[in-house]
């Protein structure tokens, strides 16, 4: 199948492509749950998507450069206040952020008020890489019918701090305690990488797709 | 609390499967595709794939392999074997790959390891290790086994970890295939060195192997071969095992 003929209104989701990703893997598990992605790399027309996926990788600076230098920002924060579904993935969570703290400070979309920084792990090894507990503090409709205590993939060294402590819907323990899941109206981030956490994870994905963004 | 890992290690040769034995002596064992499916459907932690192949040192076979493989496999994958360039890291990674591993590129070019890591991120590079011992002290080999680098192993650890590398996979070249053990001395060496998390291969023969290994302070993920080739075993009757002597899997 191509991803990136298919017209913007025929699409069930629009997967935000600005390089820095592994987009196969979140494309084949949508399409595994029966939906029609589109891969958009150019922001114009994302108004008419009805959900949005912003998947992510790497340096936080060199992501918000693309994201400013191309029009993504405008384009996110307009398609965030529709009030449809948005979903960040590992750096596209820490993306939401207000800003993020790796290699200097970077502005972020300012979806979740807060920063992203390094993960404080006291003598643990960073990366934190493998698979690890979520704790559902609270429910939110992206984990409807996945059970407590669950493990997912994480790969990562930073993690979004909310402002807000109400925002964070699950955490997880690596040397202390971060945001694994947090969530605000419409916009929802998630620190592990569904795509890659088998049955739960693409529980999870099938979840958001259901979501009309009511929080 | 961050599980242990258990990842299924898949050799490739010219687009088939194979497993060798200290790094010779192939055996066909398979089609990678219909593998790697067997151990999703066992959720097996994460799942590692590398062109071992002498003839073709290109990424162009792995890729074709990777793109069908992705399609049915939503676990953490790792690439290597031929990576030169930041090119083929991209190529890799948009095409399905979570990491890519590299090893004898790590002995040429450092720059190139610094340009992953800016662009993907260190979660994004493992740097695989091939080593073996000789007169009580382990030595690096690159190009599948077959040259002797000069570096000491300590200066290639501390080399690699300061051009950013997210993960080391430390294979002993002496026990590949031989099913006698991982070599412990190795692991604990490397484990003491490296900050980051380390993945031990090589040797692994049965249950009490992956035990040992794990019982190393910083040693967090085996990743094992020959036992699940040849043998009736699989991931979930290891962790099964594993789990009464309180080792923490994954909860699925």
């Amino acid at each position: 199948m191509n991803y990136f003929d298919e017209k913007m209104d025929l699409a069930d989701v629009v997967v935000v492509d600005i390089g820095i990703s592994n987009i196969a893997s979140v494309l084949n598990s949508l399409v595994e749950l029966g939906y029609a992605p589109l891969v958009v790399g150019d922001p114009s027309g994302i108004e008419n998507a009805r959900r949005v996926v912003l998947p992510g990788n790497g340096s936080f600076r060199i992501a918000s450069e693309r994201l400013n230098k191309t029009g993504w920002v405008t384009a996110l924060r307009q398609f965030a206040e529709s009030r449809k579904p948005l979903l960040g993935i590992c750096l596209g969570m820490h993306l939401l952020a207000t800003s993020g703290e790796e290699d200097g400070v970077s502005e972020g979309l300012g979806l979740i008020p807060g920063v992203s920084r390094r993960l404080f792990v006291g003598d643990l090894r960073l990366p934190h890489v493998g698979w690890n507990t979520v704790d559902q503090l609270k429910s939110h409709f992206v984990l409807d019918g996945i059970k407590n205590g669950r493990d997912f993939y994480f790969s990562h060294s930073f993690a979004l701090e909310p402002i807000d402590k109400n925002l964070i819907i699950c955490s997880t323990d690596y040397g202390n305690t971060f945001a694994s899941v947090v969530g605000r109206q419409n916009v929802v981030g998630v620190q592990f990488h569904p795509e890659k956490s088998q049955k739960n994870g693409l529980k999870l994905l099938s979840q958001f797709m259901k979501w009309d963004g009511a929080a | 609390m961050l599980k242990k890992r258990l990842i299924p290690l898949m050799l490739l040769d010219n687009g088939r499967l194979i497993k060798t034995v200290k790094f010779a002596a192939s055996r066909d064992v398979g089609d990678p595709v219909q593998s790697a499916k067997v151990y999703s459907d066992q959720n097996a932690d994460e799942l590692m794939i590398l062109n071992v192949s002498r003839d073709d040192r290109t990424i162009t076979k792995t890729l074709e392999l990777l793109r069908e493989l992705s399609k049915h496999c939503f676990m953490p994958l790792t690439v290597g074997g031929g990576i030169i360039s930041i090119e083929d890291v991209r190529i890799l990674i948009r095409s399905g790959a979570d990491k890519v591993l590299v090893n004898t590129a790590a002995y040429r070019n450092l720059d190139l390891l610094k340009i992953i890591v800016s662009e993907f991120g260190s979660q994004a590079l493992i740097i695989g290790i091939d080593c073996t011992k000789e007169f009580d002290k382990w030595r690096c080999l690159s190009n599948c086994g077959s040259v002797i680098e000069k570096i000491e192993l300590e200066n290639h650890l501390r080399q690699v970890q300061e051009a950013g590398a997210g993960e080391l996979l430390i294979q002993s070249v002496d026990r590949d295939g031989v099913m006698c053990g991982l070599d412990l001395d190795l692991l604990r060496n490397v484990a003491r060195c490296a900050k980051i998390p380390v993945i031990g291969a090589g040797g692994v023969g049965n249950y009490h192997d992956l035990l040992d290994g794990y019982r190393i302070k910083g040693i967090d993920a085996i990743s094992v071969a020959s036992l699940f080739h040849f043998s009736d075993s699989n991931p979930h009757r290891a962790k099964a095992m594993l789990q009464n002597h309180s080792l923490n899997f994954k909860l699925v």
